[in-house]
């Protein structure tokens, strides 16, 4: 798979299995909480299991993002619509996703 | 053969007698059972409400799930080396020792999506001891596990799945 993320490309192709989570069954799982391995759990998440329904995807926001020079380097802050639109970028080490919507 | 009148005097003396005479001899012994037994209730109202009324407040967060909804809720984790496997085994475990007040429709099987598509940088010997740690250890009913004596995974509560 070809990602535009140039140095990132490779960690990201390895990290993009994630989303395969999405797929799981709508039948069997109403919401799952989608967890990076290189986070440490110190107090329960277990809060983010009883979202509303109307919540479809929740994650914490990149706030790091715009002040982090290495990911300048990104072919997200290369397009100018991105870079000065200042949209919130979110993270994923951490998603709470409703299976039936995600 | 009686006359009509004779008849209607000798069924109002049988009556008198027998029907209106017992009910009014068991007249006040129904209304006093009923009274009793209106105080018996009255009591044990109040004898249960206040039980109820000093029953501590439930803290922990209901679900708002439906009853009729009984699909779980699941915490993934997914690996694509030997170190990143090993941090997902240590997460699951602190989810499993922080697991006081979990939902009871969460499914806490890990799942590992890089057991359905393998890739060769996670090791055979890896996948393995994943699979070993999730059905001896998260599918356990004994608890605590011989681990649990240890300072670091001791568990804080007791989690029946």
């Amino acid at each position: 798979m070809a990602t535009p993320l140039g140095k990132f490309s490779h960690f990201y192709t390895e990290s993009s299995n994630k989303f395969l989570a999405f797929l799981l069954p709508n039948t069997t799982y109403r919401r799952i909480i989608l967890m990076d391995a290189d986070c440490l759990i110190l107090r329960p998440p277990h809060h983010l299991l009883e979202l509303p329904d109307d919540i479809p995807f929740a994650a914490p926001k990149a706030y790091w993002y715009w002040n982090n020079p290495e990911y300048q380097d990104t072919a997200f802050w290369q397009v100018p619509e991105l870079r000065l639109s200042r949209q919130d970028f979110l993270t994923s080490w951490i998603m709470s996703v409703s299976v039936d919507r995600g | 053969m009686y006359s009509t009148e004779e008849i209607g005097k000798l069924t109002r003396s049988y009556l008198e007698r027998s029907v209106l005479s017992r009910r009014r001899r068991h007249g006040p012994r129904i209304w006093t059972l009923l009274s009793i037994t209106a105080v018996i209730v009255l009591t044990l109202g109040l004898h249960f409400h206040k039980i109820s009324s000093n029953r501590p407040v439930q803290t922990t967060q209901m679900a708002l799930v439906r009853p009729q909804d009984l699909r779980k809720c699941a915490y993934v984790f997914y690996a694509t080396n030997d170190g990143y496997a090993c941090s997902a085994l240590v997460n699951m475990m602190r989810l499993r020792r922080l697991g006081e007040g979990l939902p009871p429709h969460t499914d806490l099987s890990s799942l590992l999506l890089q057991m359905t598509f393998p890739q060769p940088s996670v090791t055979l010997r890896s996948r393995k001891l994943v699979l070993k740690y999730i059905t001896r250890v998260l599918f356990n009913p004994k608890w605590p596990h011989p681990w649990a004596n240890s300072p670091i995974f001791t568990p804080k509560a007791r989690i029946n799945f």
